[in-house]
Formats: structure tokens, C-alpha cells, sequence
């Protein structure tokens, strides 16, 4: 009864509203390149300090997911993550764009992003206490494998060119470990430049390695920026239901991944998307379309990195500690309404919170039309732009976007010079996805890493610490099982005769 | 095997672009060596170890003609290289403009000068005033909403 009472609660005008309003303003500000869902959350956080601690909740968390989704758009139709989240997303979702499809991605995407973000919220509903654990069971060793599974997925983007991709792998975590040093505080390879001692922004060099060598190339010919086909209507959501459907076990699993990274503090959308995307990729019928326009490849991303908004909200509602940087923001949000958060939380003050999980729902749910509305006009906008406008407008979104991650004028020059790099480095075959991986998890890598080694060294038991723990063997054989998985099962796969031809 | 199969690669860009990245992770490994903890090296000089390590192997590779078809690094002739570097000019200089100009005007120029860059088509006098026009108003609304309502501290400018 309480149930119906907190659901009714939720869908009050005003919680309606402000689901509505907060997955709109989110959906716009996500796919702005630059404004992450932090930036986002975090704007727009003081508008909720007047209001009842619920409906807060339900405008913070609309926003978070409207965020997680927006960025997915520039990923598709400008190869620029919006948001970090959405790396993977460009993997398939500009190729997809590019062949004339991405009006089929930006609806996959929404889809994807809905079933996600539903899967996340479900087990925020049903499982949060017991689930909160999970996050307790990670230690830094466990943060370092799962980010070597992240790395891992370089040698599926290596697009025949393993030793290249790996060598732009080992650039990117050199790049990550510029600037003050997470663990020792040592300044590294700054070489006396002032400018690098706040290290490479993450954000920044995404826009850069992605975004600029587009631009580039755009500018170089008068050909249309992408593909548009007699088919273009700006949704097809029929024929997106239809993939979906035959994608379910895709987008289930990858919507569980999802939730699952978000639980652990400090991995978020980024790893969550990048993990689906590899697992998707191995367990697909044909894993040689991966990179080059696979539905599967959106459907995955999008479905796991909007997972990870419910999976997030379980530690930070009953642990207190943030599963993601939004959560973060929201948290801190929560305490100046006074909310105390902590296992007690979802008995004594089960209104707010059970309210707050059913807005999360309807704001996901309200994120269906939201997206394929904003999605339509966004694609038939880039679309029908001319090129002597949307060049120009991009550049300037990601000079402003840039610099107002950290308002500094040296992101901006650096986002420019790593994206030359970038477009340079790929004409010699050298992509930048490996480069953007390295990036990310080079921080979690080295300091799960360097904490593991400390801890090891000081037990006397090394091996033990990173090879004797059950969550790091499983971590370990997924590496193993992704990297040499499909090779081993198209050698089993031969038949005899064939092995010995 | 015939003459032409063991002949190696000519592809001259492979061997350099991994001379570089050797060179690179020379200079990571020297500059590591000025760290006090053990705790900052041992992270980047593995990696710059191993990059040095993937790097000598692509060069064997490369000897051995075993590498993958590399992709031309060559520019097509229909593709235009002086608007290539006019944007990287544009932008580079925008970031290097922005504390002196301030970002209203910076956006502007740049705006204007890409557009000079990226455009193909003839200007007819519809295009000549919608195209200023619409830059004008795409530029003024991200500054409005960067600087107005998301309250990013734009730089102003000591020029003006």
C-alpha cells in the first residue's frame, strides 16, 4: 500500500513536471560536447534547494539521465562523445551516421538508453541494500583489473593493426600520467611547462581526439558530412523496435553490466559503456562489424552507461558513497536538504526515497518521446545544415565547451594540438579510440596498480593480492576469454582438414 | 617464395612513425628519472618500456614484410590541405586570442574565418546575408547560454 502511495506521490503534477523538465534540460546539455552530466547535475543543483527533498531527488536524478543519454548525439552524428559516457557510442554510432543510418542510431540509441536506465532504476527498487555490498568488495586490485578489462578492448578496435593500436594505448596512459602524480604527488613529464601541471582534462582530449580531426577533414572536401539515403525520416522507430527486440539478451546484459559499474565508486558511464561494448562484441554472431556501424554496438553502450544512473544512486543512497560524479553532486545536495543517507535511509525515511525511485522511472519512461523528438530534430538539423555553417558552429562548440570544463585557455589550445596529433597519427594508421582508452583508465589503472603493489608488498604477498583474489580471477578471466576468446573458438571451430590446410 | 613476397614493405612511414614513438619513450624513461617516489615512476616507465618494446617490434615486423597494408599517409589531390591547416590555424589561434579579445569577439573571428574555410559553394547575395547573420546569432547564443544562464566565467578580454 505504501508502494502505491509513493508511486501516486511520483506522479504528481509537479513531479511530473519536473521530470519532464529536468530530462529535456539534461538532454540538451548532454549532447552540448564539454557539458558532462556533472556539469549539468551540478548547474542546475540550486534550483532544487527549495524544494521538498523528493521531488528534488526526482529533477536531479531526470537531469542525470537526460545527460547520460543527450551525449549520445554529437557521439553519432559529430564522432564527439557529448559526455564521456558515450565514447563507445561513437565506435558504431558515427559509422552508422556515416552509411546513412543515423537516424536508425539516435533512435537505437534512445531505446537502448530507456531499457537501461529501467534495468538501473529496477535494481535500485528491489535490490539496493544487498547490492551495496558490491561496492564494498572492491579494493584498489579489483579497480586495476577492471580497468586492464577496459584496455582489453583495444585489440577489438585494433582494426588489423594490433601492435599500432597498442602503441597508441601506451600513448594515451603516458598522456593520463602527465602532471601531478594521484598517489606520490611527484610532477611528471610537464618537462617546466606550468600549463601541464593540472595534467591532460579528460573531457578536453575526448573533444580533441574525436571531434577536431572531423572537423579536418570536412573542411578538406565539398562532399556532405554524411550519408543521407531516400530512407532518412529522422526516427524509424519501427524498424529500431524490431533490432531492439532481436537485441534483448544484448541490451539486458549490458544493462546489468551497466548497473554494476555504476555501483562501484569512480568507474561510471565510461567504463560501464566500454565493458558492455566488449562484451557485446565477443558474444555477437559476427564480431567483424564491430567498429564499422554495428546496431549491436550502440545498443550496448547506450543500454549500459544509462544503466549506471539507478546503479550509482545504490551506494550513494545506502552507503553514502558516490557510485558516480553526479552522484557526487546530488549527494551533496541531499545533505543540505538534510537527508541523512545510510542503510536506515530506506526504512525511516522510505517516502523520499521510494518516491524518488518511481521518478526515476517515469523520468526515464518520459526520456522515450523526449528523446526521439529532440533526436529527430537533431539529426535532421545536421543533416540538412550547410556545411559552411556546421563546421564553423562545431568548432566553436567544442572552443566553448572546452573551456568550460576548467575555464582555462590552455584546455582549449591543448584540445586543438592533441587533435592534430590525433588526425596525424591516423593517416599513419594509428586510431584514436586506443589513444581516448589509454586516457581514461590510465588513472584508475595506476592507482589501483601502485595501492595494490603498496599493500602487497607490505603483506609480503604480491601474487596473492593480485592473483589470489575471487573477484580479480573473474575480472582475469573475462580479459582472458576477451582477448583470446574468439580466437580460440574459430581454432576449435576448423575442422581438421582445414587446420591442417 | 618469389622476389616480389620477400621483398620488405617500403613503406617508410612505419619505421618513422615508430622511431618516434621510441624517441617518446625515451624521453618519458629519462624524465622519470628526476622522480623521488617509487610510487610515480614505476607506472610511466613500464608503459613507455613497453611502447618502446611494441614499437621495435613493428619495425621487425616492418623488415620482415609481415606488416598489415598500411594505410596511405599521402593527401588525395581533391582533398584541400590549405583549408585543412586554415582551421587548425583558426582554432589554435582562437584559444592563444581569447584572454586578449575575450571570447565574444574570439567566437566571431573564428566563427567567420572557418566559415570562409569550410565554404564551396558560390555566395549569392541569400547566402552572403543568412550565412553572417546565422553565425552571428549561433555565436551570441552559446554565449548567452555558457555565460548567462550555466554562469561560466567567460574570459572578457584586456583588449577591450
Amino acid at each position: 500500500m505504501a508502494a502505491l502511495e509513493n508511486l501516486i506521490a511520483a506522479l504528481s503534477p509537479l513531479n511530473f513536471l519536473l521530470a519532464l523538465g529536468g530530462v529535456i534540460a539534461g538532454t540538451v546539455i548532454g549532447s552540448l560536447p564539454g557539458l558532462t552530466a556533472t556539469m549539468a547535475v551540478a548547474v542546475l543543483v540550486p534550483i532544487t534547494f527549495s524544494m521538498e527533498p523528493a521531488s528534488a531527488l526526482i529533477l536531479m536524478g531526470a537531469i542525470y539521465t537526460g545527460a547520460i543519454y543527450g551525449g549520445a548525439y554529437s557521439a553519432i552524428l559529430l564522432n564527439t562523445p557529448g559526455t564521456p559516457s558515450a565514447i563507445a557510442t561513437t565506435f558504431d554510432g558515427y559509422p552508422m551516421a556515416k552509411n546513412g543510418d543515423g537516424d536508425l542510431a539516435m533512435t537505437l540509441a534512445c531505446i537502448a538508453s530507456v531499457c537501461g536506465g529501467l534495468v538501473g532504476a529496477a535494481f535500485l527498487l528491489v535490490l539496493a541494500p544487498p547490492l551495496a555490498g558490491v561496492a564494498l568488495a572492491f579494493g584498489p586490485v579489483e579497480y586495476f583489473w577492471l580497468a586492464v578489462f577496459g584496455l582489453s578492448l583495444i585489440a577489438a578496435l585494433s582494426e588489423g593493426h594490433l601492435i599500432k593500436a597498442l602503441m597508441g594505448g601506451c600513448l594515451g596512459l603516458l598522456l593520463s600520467a602527465i602532471g601531478v602524480a594521484e598517489v606520490s604527488a611527484d610532477i611528471r613529464l610537464t618537462f617546466g611547462s606550468q600549463v601541464l601541471i593540472g595534467g591532460i582534462e579528460t573531457v578536453s582530449a575526448l573533444i580533441g581526439l574525436y571531434c577536431v580531426p572531423v572537423l579536418i577533414d570536412l573542411v578538406a572536401t565539398p562532399d556532405k558530412h554524411l550519408k543521407v539515403t531516400s530512407e532518412s525520416k529522422g526516427i524509424r522507430l519501427k524498424e529500431a523496435l524490431a533490432i531492439s527486440w532481436r537485441g534483448k539478451f544484448n541490451l539486458m546484459r549490458s544493462s546489468v553490466i551497466g548497473t554494476m559499474v555504476g555501483i562501484l565508486p569512480g568507474a561510471g558511464g565510461s567504463i560501464a559503456g566500454l565493458v558492455a561494448y566488449s562484451e557485446a562484441r565477443r558474444t555477437a554472431k559476427n564480431p567483424e562489424k564491430f567498429g564499422k556501424g554495428a546496431p549491436e554496438g550502440v545498443q550496448a553502450t547506450e543500454s549500459a552507461n544509462n544503466a549506471t544512473v539507478g546503479g550509482g544512486f545504490i551506494p550513494t543512497l545506502v552507503l553514502g558513497i558516490p557510485g558516480t560524479p553526479p552522484d557526487a553532486v546530488i549527494l551533496g545536495a541531499l545533505l543540505v536538504q538534510g537527508v541523512k543517507v545510510g542503510p536506515n535511509l530506506f526504512t525511516s525515511e522510505s517516502s523520499i526515497v521510494y518516491t524518488f525511485i518511481w521518478g526515476l522511472f517515469l523520468a526515464t519512461i518520459l526520456m522515450l518521446p523526449v528523446g526521439l523528438i529532440i533526436g529527430r530534430y537533431a539529426y535532421s538539423s545536421i543533416i540538412a545544415i550547410p556545411k559552411a555553417l556546421l563546421v564553423p558552429t562545431v568548432a566553436f562548440m567544442t572552443l566553448i565547451g572546452t573551456y568550460s570544463i576548467r575555464n582555462s585557455t590552455s584546455d582549449v589550445a591543448i584540445m586543438v594540438i592533441l587533435g592534430s596529433i590525433g588526425w596525424v597519427l591516423g593517416r599513419f594508421g594509428f586510431t584514436a579510440s586506443p589513444i581516448v582508452l589509454g586516457l581514461i583508465l590510465g588513472s584508475i589503472a595506476e592507482q589501483g596498480f601502485v595501492q595494490a603493489w603498496t599493500i602487497g608488498a607490505a603483506a609480503e604477498n604480491l601474487i596473492g593480492m593480485f592473483f589470489g583474489r575471487p573477484i580479480s580471477l573473474a575480472i582475469i578471466a573475462m580479459i582472458v576469454i576477451s582477448l583470446f576468446g574468439p580466437s580460440l573458438v574459430r581454432l576449435f571451430s576448423r575442422s581438421p582438414k582445414e587446420t591442417v590446410q | 617464395m618469389s622476389d616480389a613476397a620477400r621483398k620488405p614493405n617500403r613503406d617508410i612511414s612505419t619505421p618513422f612513425m615508430a622511431a618516434i614513438f621510441i624517441a617518446l619513450g625515451a624521453v618519458v624513461i629519462w624524465d622519470t628519472t628526476t622522480y623521488t617516489d617509487a610510487d610515480s615512476y614505476v607506472f610511466p616507465r613500464t608503459i613507455a618500456t613497453v611502447m618502446i618494446g611494441l614499437s621495435v617490434l613493428l619495425v621487425l615486423q616492418w623488415l620482415l614484410g609481415w606488416s598489415p597494408s598500411a594505410k596511405d599517409p599521402g593527401i588525395a589531390g581533391a582533398q584541400s590541405v590549405p583549408r585543412r591547416l586554415a582551421l587548425f590555424a583558426a582554432m589554435i589561434a582562437a584559444a592563444l586570442a581569447m584572454p586578449f579579445l575575450g571570447f565574444l569577439a574570439t567566437g566571431l573571428i573564428v566563427f567567420a574565418a572557418i566559415m570562409l574555410t569550410a565554404m564551396y559553394d558560390p555566395w549569392t547575395p541569400y547566402r552572403f546575408i543568412v550565412y553572417p547573420v546565422a553565425g552571428a546569432a549561433i555565436v551570441g547564443g552559446f554565449y548567452l547560454l555558457f555565460a548567462r544562464v550555466l554562469q561560466v566565467p567567460l574570459p572578457e578580454g584586456t583588449w577591450f
